[in-house]
């Protein structure tokens, strides 16, 4: 779930990125995209003379292959692994905060996470009760 | 021939040792006899005869004598098995005596379904790369079929149960030509059940924290009530709202005292109540009580799926309180 949100809020801003990218390639011309690169899309869109579906199949591709190689490098894979730390330790704080604010005997009693939460729902049941009387 | 010649050379030494030894080798003997032949009769005297010896010397002569595969293999089992002297003896003579004997098409496994499931492994380790053609199947049926015999031999014989089982072990084997596949399907289903085992429970476990987080969530006040939160958000937001009735209650609690307490626990509020006298500071009390053992039994049941059946009964009174509850937190939430 945090995985997965966080990549996919990494991902907008290159997308954005790309499609202008995008669109300024397209403006320049067939000629230096061509030369650029090999992709059988170039192929395409020279057959289709800058067509519409020669468009998106380019702009696809490239944003494809540009995704795949920003993620092969390392730079990426220690960014994306201090982010992943990050995370993990902000879960963990979180986990420690709520444990200070849940009455035990002794208070400082050690609780793996599952006793934690189980723990909050009944402190939160508890006092759902007592509020209600 | 030179394993011949030292098995020979053997016999009167044990026969000086013991003489019941002696004695069960004959009911064996008389037993056997008329279902063998003659070689096999041999073969399996000397090997009875030999598995009492408690030679170092003479068993390390032998085994370096008699072939570099199989002798590298028994030491190797040898160092693997050091608290069965007995077994570990005969089951590093038994693929010496197959070896000498050209029409041998494989040694036999016997020593090995005796024993624990350990040395079982320890040749598991030793075999396996010469019998990787093996097929699992005949394994298998080897293995049911094994383990009946030995279970009949070990109730019907008192004295020595440890030789006579060899022989039906030997006997077996040899009238089926299979006996790697046996040990190589051991081994793999030891680890492949383990594997499974130790998966099954991290899935379980990681299923349990999913759950508590799922009905952690259903007890958090949102608009809309059924927004999706992220497992950091489901906790922060536990925090806040356990703050948020924590002072409710003690708001409540010091306007029906009419008594300023700065205590942030509302178990000690709930003390104080107490300690002001009258029927609502034992309801208090009792409120108080209840929770406890129901707090103290879902902790004692923490990895049970018994503490799952405990928890729907709560559930009741939070959902009930929800409408009333949600308008007071958007009240609280922009102030």
């Amino acid at each position: 779930m945090m995985l997965n949100s966080d990549t996919m809020e990494l991902d907008l801003p290159p997308t954005h990125s790309e499609t202008e990218s995008g669109f300024s390639d397209c403006g320049g011309g067939p000629g230096p995209d061509g030369a650029g690169s090999g992709d059988p899309g170039v192929g395409q869109v020279r057959s289709l003379e800058l067509g519409e579906s020669g468009r998106k199949d380019l702009q696809h591709l490239s944003r494809e292959e540009r995704r795949r190689r920003r993620r092969a490098t390392a730079k990426y894979r220690t960014a994306h692994a201090t982010r992943e730390r990050i995370r993990v330790e902000a879960f963990n704080l979180a986990f420690a905060e709520l444990r200070k604010l849940l009455p035990t005997l002794p208070p400082d009693k050690k609780l793996s996470k599952i006793e934690i939460l189980r723990l909050a729902i009944c402190y939160i049941s508890y006092l759902n009760h007592v509020l209600d009387v | 021939m030179a394993g011949h010649t030292r098995m020979t050379e053997r016999p009167p030494s044990e026969a000086a040792r013991s003489d019941p030894q002696l004695e069960g080798q004959e009911a064996a003997e008389a037993r056997m006899a008329p279902p063998h032949l003659v070689l096999l009769n041999g073969v399996t005297k000397e090997t009875n005869r030999a598995a009492p010896a408690e030679t170092p010397v003479i068993e390390l002569g032998a085994r370096s004598s008699a072939g570099g595969g199989p002798a590298g293999g028994g030491g190797a089992a040898r160092d693997l098995k050091g608290r069965d002297a007995v077994a570990t003896e005969a089951r590093h003579r038994v693929p010496t005596t197959e070896l000498c004997r050209p029409p041998g098409p494989a040694p036999a496994p016997a020593p090995a379904s005796a024993p624990a499931e350990l040395p079982g492994d320890g040749r598991m380790v030793q075999l396996s790369p010469p019998a990787l053609a093996a097929p699992a199947g005949p394994g298998r049926a080897l293995l049911y079929s094994l383990s009946q015999p030995l279970a009949s031999l070990g109730s019907g014989f008192f004295g020595e149960p440890d030789a006579f089982p060899m022989f039906t072990n030997n006997n077996r084997v040899k009238r089926r030509p299979s006996p790697y596949e046996m040990e190589i399907t051991d081994g793999p289903h030891t680890k492949v059940v383990r594997r499974i085992f130790t998966n099954s429970r991290e899935r379980w476990r990681q299923q349990n924290v999913n759950g508590a987080f799922a009905e952690l969530r259903k007890l958090i006040p949102t608009h809309p009530p059924d927004k999706k939160l992220s497992k950091n958000e489901i906790l922060r937001l536990a925090m806040k709202y356990i703050n948020f009735l924590a002072k409710l209650l003690n708001d409540q609690e010091e306007e029906g005292t009419q008594r300023a307490k700065p205590g942030k626990d509302p178990m000690v509020g709930a003390g104080g109540g107490g300690a002001g006298g009258g029927i609502p500071p034992e309801d208090l009390l009792q409120d108080v009580l209840s929770p406890n053992s129901s707090c103290g039994s879902s902790l004692d049941g923490a990895a049970s799926p018994d503490s799952y059946t405990e928890e729907p009964t709560p559930k009741h009174t939070p959902r009930s309180l929800h409408p009333a509850l949600l308008p007071a937190a958007d009240g609280a939430g922009p102030r």
